[in-house]
């Protein structure tokens, strides 16, 4: 990164979250683990807009794929065609496409403070320690008399992994529960078995990283992941968490399965411009193993 | 661990004498007494470190003492008694043979190399603790607690104990009674050894200034921005303190003036290491593993025969 631009990073970021996070250190009676849950918290509180927004968008975005895939039916591999119908079926459903990846863009660079500043205060090395002198500030009394942190939490070393791996367990855990309520019902089987193997890889991998990280990290994906699990359920639910996913089903060009939770579409024409009446929907839902669009069951 | 022979750059030795085997991490500067070279290791990963006396002519290991922790500062040694602090919190008195004499448990990790005078071992904790010790014994004399963790090495001089402080500041304590003598408050903490003179004491600190202050008073004489962090301990050389800020920049400063003399080197390899010099000749170790040899005096061209180990690739 050049040196502009990693002195702005610092300036903007890091300095501001990692002081933040030291001075809450201080206030939780020097203990590192709590300061770590308080900060987890207070930033996703700080960025709940966004999140929510996010959330939001993705839903709705979620929701119009059936009529999406059915629209991709019709037209074939006019893709203008089915470019124009796409935006107008946003325009309709009052999706904007935008809507999804704003937010998630703004928190990213939240979320890469937010891992610096905990690996940063946790400086357990002279070489750690001495970086972290260069982003104290110099007007706060108390982050210069608290450094170095104690890093003891319950049976952690916050800044060495978990000796029992109670925590990979539960980041691996709280990430695919999380996984599964993000996930929405897809009829295109190809996209059911990424989804799948998405839910599955990413906790491994975020479980195997635990094993190699300082705990302090883990804790605070642990916490992250359910503080997301709470916001998940506020919007969606438990989305396809308590429902059994369906099983792919193999797609003929000319009558796509629809997919789980939608109405059968009647012609494909029909879906995309006027909405399922309530009546046809539970009429829909019927066919469908009483599934709903938000992939919760119906029954 | 690497012994060169200073006439010709050549290396007589390393330890472990196998290339695939490490000892850990080396963070303080080596002892060298009766023919002994004392090094602490540092293994983060297994949370341990070992102190490893080694035969100065051949690098044969005489012996080595597990401590609890890694060791980051450097072996004090005294007439038969060698002490080293770890980061299991303690300080280890230890016979010649290697065999624990006593140990001393404070708060916090020692980063720090303890002060010997006859009266007392003077040691430093992240505990922020000044701890003054009896030599024999290892029993507790007096301690002084700072606002602030304490990782640099204590400087004895007229009969005041020198210390840097993470809270920014950096303290004179009574060497007899522990009281605090006087404080001087920079922008940011300090962890660089100190020198000190008759009547002066010369501190760098990690707001890039190296300092100037009054050993009596703690007024500051005259301060020299260096451009980055100074962990390094600054040496004197002929009325020029000599020293190498994070960045590898090296000035020689008029100790009475601050004044810059001649131009600084720019050894473009971070340095956070201790400067030594010996016979004219200034070491500089940089943390990528090179070893330069620089005019320590005030020549008009100090690269004039200086080497670097290994040789930079042609």
């Amino acid at each position: 990164m050049p040196a502009e631009i990693t002195l702005v990073w610092n300036l903007v970021i890091l300095q501001p979250m990692l002081n933040f996070l030291i001075l809450l250190y201080n206030v939780t009676f020097s203990n590192f683990g709590i300061a770590i849950m308080i900060f987890t918290l207070v930033i996703r509180l700080l960025m709940l807009p966004l999140t929510l927004q996010q959330l939001h968008a993705s839903k709705k975005m979620m929701s119009i794929q059936p009529k999406m895939k059915e629209l991709q039916t019709k037209h074939g591999k006019d893709r203008e065609k089915i470019s124009q119908e796409t935006m107008k079926l946003y325009k309709e459903h009052g999706v904007n496409p935008l809507g999804c990846a704003l937010p998630t863009l703004v928190q990213f660079p939240i979320w890469i403070g937010l891992y610096q500043s905990i690996i940063q205060a946790l400086a357990d090395t002279p070489d750690g320690l001495l970086a972290l002198s260069q982003h104290l500030y110099s007007a706060i009394d108390q982050v210069w008399t608290t450094v170095p942190l104690n890093n003891s939490f319950i049976w952690l070393d916050l800044a060495k992994p978990d000796p029992f791996m109670i925590l990979p367990v539960l980041v691996g855990g709280s990430m695919y529960v999380q996984q599964k309520m993000m996930t929405m019902p897809n009829a295109d089987p190809q996209q059911a078995q990424m989804n799948r193997m998405m839910q599955t890889m990413m906790p491994l991998m975020f479980a195997f990283m635990t094993l190699q990280f300082a705990s302090g990290l883990a804790l605070y994906w642990v916490i992250s992941n359910l503080i997301g699990i709470a916001l998940q359920y506020r919007v969606t639910g438990w989305g396809t968490l308590l429902t059994k996913a369906p099983a792919p089903t193999t797609s003929k060009a000319s009558t796509p399965a629809p997919a789980a939770g939608t109405a059968k579409a009647p012609a494909p024409a029909a879906a995309a411009s006027k909405p399922v009446s309530k009546g046809g929907k539970k009429k829909a839902d019927a066919k469908n193993g009483k599934k709903r669009e938000d992939g919760r069951r119906g029954d | 661990m690497f012994a060169y022979d200073s006439s010709n750059g050549q290396r007589r030795w390393q330890y472990p004498a196998e290339s695939d085997k490490k000892i850990g991490a080396i963070y303080g500067a080596p002892t060298v007494s009766a023919g002994v070279v004392y090094v602490g290791s540092y293994d983060g990963n297994a949370n341990t470190g070992s102190l490893y006396a080694l035969e100065a002519a051949t690098g044969v290991l005489r012996w080595q003492f597990n401590a609890g922790g890694p060791i980051v500062g450097s072996a004090a040694v005294s007439s038969d008694t060698i002490y080293v602090g770890s980061s299991d919190h303690k300080l280890y008195a230890l016979n010649q043979n290697g065999s624990k004499k006593w140990e001393f448990a404070t708060g916090n990790k020692v980063w720090s190399t303890p002060a010997i005078t006859a009266d007392a071992i003077y040691l430093t904790s992240l505990d922020h603790n000044l701890y003054a010790l009896e030599p024999a014994t290892g029993k507790l004399k007096w301690s002084f607690e700072a606002p602030g963790a304490l990782p640099s090495t204590p400087v004895v001089a007229s009969g005041k104990v020198l210390v840097g402080s993470f809270d920014r500041g950096f303290y004179a304590v009574e060497a007899s009674t522990g009281k605090e003598a006087w404080r001087f408050g920079a922008e940011n903490g300090f962890w660089s050894q100190a020198l000190a003179t008759s009547d002066t004491v010369y501190v760098g600190g990690l707001d890039h200034n190296m300092y100037a202050l009054n050993l009596s008073t703690g007024a500051q004489k005259w301060k020299v921005n260096v451009g980055d962090l100074v962990r390094s301990d600054p040496v004197m050389v002929d009325g020029l303190v000599i020293v190498a800020a994070q960045n590898g920049t090296v000035r020689w400063l008029e100790a009475s003036t601050g004044r810059q003399s001649g131009e600084a080197i720019q050894l473009n390899h971070p340095v956070l290491a201790s400067l030594a010099v010996s016979e004219g000749t200034l070491y500089v170790a940089s943390l990528d593993k090179l070893l330069f040899a620089l005019q320590a005096k005030d020549t008009a061209d100090r690269r004039a025969g200086s080497q670097r180990w290994p040789p930079a690739q042609t």
